[in-house]
């Protein structure tokens, strides 16, 4: 899949930076805000992992989507490959959950991509970059990582979720299951 | 493309490619003759051929050579990877270790700037030509077969824009004045020892 970017020649003559960029740490607080925020209205994360006792402002990472899992439209996509191949384990857990709590959770074979992506009534937050959702991704390694709030962007990376979407398979009692044969 | 100036943060300035497409562009980019200056920096690395996806054959499209032949043309060319013996991902000890090692040295003796950083996970890459145009993509594809479209499902962004660009170049310089960063000479030297176990246990 590839999109083109607008504004692409050099005589463009817009010089305010598009987005900004983050670290870990960054990316965590910038994610942390946006969940705390009252107006929520879609919440899309895509990493190959996801660390649920992470930290995010005083509150774990799966209480703050089992809090907004219900009222907001969350969608969480994760790798199978940063799964364990057992169902007991601690990441299966999690994931089941988050689901129970209202989080629509996806599994993608081959997953790697780290995007999310937050919505609002007016207003819009994209990021991608380096970072999963992780203590090492959010803390400890040397991230890279952009954000912005521009509408039009926000649609691009919106599509290539919907892309993400479209190659995953809901969490199922049969995603638990063909793990368990694997075990 | 002359966008008026009321208009001209109106419509998406920034790309969305997957890890297929991130390929091409860097390919493109690669053997541009007005290139002239290069920075990678990702959390891995391997020497794959481009259209094929083959690591460790060598040959005309292969990330190595394309570089090598690139920074021989005048090109500044920098790398900046994870030192493979400070993750616990196995990579060390694993087949593709000897392929790496070999890499960067090839491209040292073409002149070009290797880095090894301890705790790197970024992955960033950014293009300048002589004729003031750049590229600049971040995501989540390394600089492998399997992050550019042999393998794993990546996100990555793009664009073209200079104060885009200039962003993403001042947080690349942040990343380089690291002083946790070695030379790769100095790398080299400080894990000799583990560099030769590393190899020895995958003789070909």
């Amino acid at each position: 899949m590839l999109t083109k970017p607008f504004g692409s020649e050099p005589s463009d003559i817009s010089v305010i930076p598009r987005f900004k960029v983050l670290g870990g740490e960054e990316l965590r607080s910038l994610i942390s805000t946006w969940l705390d925020r009252p107006g929520l209205a879609e919440v899309f994360l895509a990493s190959l992992t996801v660390d649920a006792s992470l930290v995010m402002n005083r509150q774990d990472l799966l209480t703050k989507l089992e809090t907004r899992g219900g009222t907001v439209n969350t969608t969480l996509i994760v790798s199978r490959m940063g799964l364990s191949d057992r169902p007991s384990s601690r990441r299966w857990r999690d994931l089941a959950a988050l689901s129970s709590a209202g989080v629509r959770v996806y599994i993608c074979s081959q997953l790697h991509a780290k995007l999310f992506l937050f919505k609002e009534q007016e207003k819009v937050c994209w990021a991608i970059g380096s970072s999963n959702l992780t203590r090492f991704g959010l803390a400890s390694n040397e991230e890279t990582n952009i954000r912005g709030f521009h509408t039009a962007d926000y649609v691009i990376f919106r599509q290539f979720a919907q892309s993400l979407l479209d190659k995953s398979e809901p969490l199922s009692k049969e995603s638990f299951q063909r793990s368990d044969r694997t075990w | 493309m002359n966008v008026p100036v009321a208009t001209a943060d109106i419509g998406p300035r920034i790309g969305a490619c997957d890890g297929a497409g991130l390929r091409i562009k860097i390919l493109a980019q690669l053997r541009n003759p007005l290139l002239e200056s290069a920075t990678f920096i990702s959390f891995r690395y391997n020497d794959f051929d481009f259209l094929t996806g083959k690591v460790g054959g060598g040959g005309n499209n292969a990330l190595v050579e394309l570089a090598t032949k690139a920074a021989l043309n005048g090109a500044r060319i920098r790398v900046i990877t994870r030192d493979p013996f400070s993750d616990a991902d196995g990579f060390a000890t694993s087949p593709a270790f000897k392929n790496w090692y070999l890499g960067i040295g090839r491209m040292v003796k073409a002149q070009i700037d290797v880095g090894i950083h301890p705790t790197l996970h970024s992955k960033l890459y950014l293009f300048k030509q002589n004729n003031e145009r750049r590229f600049y993509a971040i995501g989540s594809s390394n600089l492998t077969a399997q992050g550019l479209g042999f393998g794993w499902l990546e996100c990555n962004a793009f664009g073209y824009h200079r104060s885009d660009y200039l962003v993403l170049d001042q947080a690349a310089g942040r990343i380089s004045e690291d002083r946790r960063i070695e030379d790769w000479s100095v790398w080299d030297r400080r894990c000799k020892r583990r560099v030769s176990y590393a190899r020895l246990a995958h003789v070909d």
